[in-house]
C-alpha cells in the first residue's frame, strides 16, 4: 500500500471513527433520557466527547474526510451544549440543592 | 528476460486494469454514500429527544417557570386545605419531554405534631394539569366534592350537613389521652386575633376567611364556591410563604394576588370547583379579613369545653391521635 493511499486512509477512518463514538454517546444519552435510569457509559461522557472531537480534528486537515470531521465535531458540539444547558437551567428549575 | 524485466511484467498483470479499478472505486464510494446515509438519518432520530429536552427545560426556565408551577400548587393548598402545611424542600421535580412531574407530602397539625396526610403526584404538560394522583391517609376525608351545603365550616347563616349533637357524642367518646382537630363554625363574623385570643388552651391552626360568598357558598356567577382561608400559627420555617410575616392577613391576600393570573391551574390542582378570586379579592380589598370558623388542634378535652362559647355554632371533628400535647 502506497504511504498516500495509507495516510488517506488514516483520516477517514478518523472521520468515521469520530462520527461513530459521537453517535454512541448519543444514542446513550437518548437512552438514559428515556428510561429515566443512567447508562454505566453517563460517567464517561466527557471522554466519548474528548475522543469524537480528537478525532474529527484529525479527520478535518484531510479535504476528502473532512465532512466526516465536521460531522463529529458538531456531534460533539452538541453534547457539550446539552449538558451546559442542563446544568445551567437545571439550577434555575429545581430551586433546591 | 531479466529478472527486473520479469518483475515489471509480473507487476503489470497482477495491477488492476483501469476498468477494474474505477468499478472498485465506484462500489467504495456507494458503500461509503450508502453508510453516510444511515448514519446521517440516525443523527436526526438521536438528535431529537436531547433537543426536545433542552426545550423543555427553556420552557420551565423562561416561559411558565417550574417554581412558578410549585409556588401556585404550594400556595393553593395553604389558601384552600384547612389545616395543612408543605415542606417543599420535600418537593420532588422529574422532567420529562414537555411535562414535568411534581410530587410531595402534605402535612396537617393534629395536637402538638405535625402528621403527613397526603402524597400529591402532579403532571403537567407545558402549564396545564394532565394527571393528578393522591393517596390520603386521612381517617377523615374532607368532602372531595364541595357543594353549598357540604363544608365543614360554615357561615353563620348557612346550615350544614353534619349534626353537631352526633359530633359532639362522637367528641364526648373519645379518651381522654387524644388529642383532636375540630372544625369550629361561629354565629358571627369575627377578626382573627379576636378568635385566636378567646381559645385557650388549643391551637388555631387555620382560619376560614368571610370574601362576600360564603353566606350562599354561590358566586357573583352562580358558581358554587369553597371556604378559603389562610394558616394562623407563626411559621419560621424557610419555604413557607407566613415566614416571619407581620400580618397572615396581608400575606394572604397577596397569595390570593399571586394565584389570580393561575387561577385555572389552582382550580385543577385543589380539589375546588371554583375559586373566583377576582370577586374574593375585591371584596377583601374593600372589606377586611373577618372569620366565620377557624380549624383548632389540642387536647380533647380542652376542645370539649370550648363548645360552651356562644360564638361557637357548629363543630365537626376531625383527626384524632394519641396524646402528643407537650405543654
Amino acid at each position: 500500500m502506497e504511504l498516500g493511499t495509507l495516510k488517506i486512509r488514516i483520516f477517514q477512518w478518523a472521520g468515521w471513527l469520530s462520527v461513530i463514538v459521537g453517535l454512541f454517546a448519543l444514542a446513550m444519552l437518548n437512552i438514559s433520557l428515556l428510561s429515566g435510569y443512567d447508562t454505566p457509559f453517563n460517567d464517561r461522557f466527557s471522554l466519548f466527547i474528548v475522543l469524537s472531537i480528537l478525532f474529527g480534528t484529525l479527520a478535518f486537515f484531510r479535504r476528502t474526510s473532512r465532512t466526516l470531521g465536521l460531522w463529529g465535531i458538531a456531534l460533539a458540539i452538541f453534547l457539550i451544549l446539552f449538558m451546559g444547558v442542563m446544568f445551567f437551567l437545571g439550577w434555575a428549575i429545581v430551586p433546591f440543592p | 528476460m531479466n529478472s527486473y524485466e520479469k518483475l515489471l511484467s509480473q507487476a503489470k498483470q497482477d495491477a488492476p486494469t483501469p476498468e477494474n479499478d474505477s468499478g472498485h472505486k465506484i462500489k467504495k464510494a456507494i458503500t461509503s454514500s450508502k453508510w453516510r446515509l444511515i448514519l446521517s438519518t440516525i443523527t436526526v432520530a438521536l438528535l431529537i429527544v436531547p433537543t426536545i429536552y433542552m426545550l423543555t427545560f427553556v420552557y420551565y426556565a423562561f416561559g411558565t417557570k417550574s417554581t412558578t408551577l410549585m409556588d401556585v400548587t404550594s400556595y393553593t393548598m395553604y389558601l384552600t386545605e384547612p389545616n395543612t402545611t408543605l415542606e417543599e424542600l420535600e418537593f420532588d421535580m422529574d422532567f420529562s419531554l414537555f411535562s414535568m412531574d411534581l410530587s410531595f407530602e402534605q402535612f396537617k397539625q393534629i395536637g402538638d405534631e405535625f402528621y403527613p396526610i397526603k402524597t400529591y403526584n402532579l403532571k403537567f404538560a407545558f402549564d396545564e394539569l394532565v394527571d393528578k394522583e393522591i393517596s390520603s391517609r386521612l381517617e377523615k376525608a374532607y368532602p372531595k366534592y364541595p357543594t353549598e351545603t357540604n363544608q365543614w365550616l360554615v357561615h353563620p347563616r348557612k346550615i350544614p350537613e353534619f349534626s353537631t349533637t352526633e359530633e359532639d357524642f362522637k367528641l364526648a367518646g373519645l379518651p381522654e389521652e387524644t388529642v383532636v382537630e375540630a372544625y369550629l363554625s361561629f354565629n358571627d363574623l369575627y377578626p382573627v386575633k379576636d378568635v385566636v385570643s378567646t381559645m385557650e388552651g388549643v391551637d388555631v391552626t387555620w382560619a376560614a376567611i368571610y370574601t362576600g360568598v360564603e353566606d350562599t357558598m354561590l358566586s357573583a356567577g352562580g358558581n358554587v364556591v369553597s371556604p378559603i382561608g389562610y394558616p394562623v400559627l407563626p411559621d419560621s420555617t424557610n419555604w413557607s410563604p407566613f415566614k416571619d410575616a407581620q400580618s397572615h392577613e396581608e400575606v394572604f391576600l397577596d397569595m390570593l394576588k399571586y394565584l389570580q393570573p393561575y387561577e385555572e391551574i389552582a382550580v385543577d390542582v385543589s380539589a375546588h370547583k371554583n375559586l373566583e378570586l377576582a370577586e374574593r379579592i375585591d371584596y377583601l380589598e374593600k372589606n377586611g379579613f373577618m372569620t366565620y370558623g377557624v380549624v383548632v388542634t389540642g387536647p380533647k378535652n380542652e376542645v370539649e369545653k370550648l363548645q360552651n362559647k356562644p360564638m361557637i355554632r357548629y363543630m365537626k371533628l376531625g383527626e384524632v391521635k394519641l396524646w402528643n400535647w407537650a405543654r
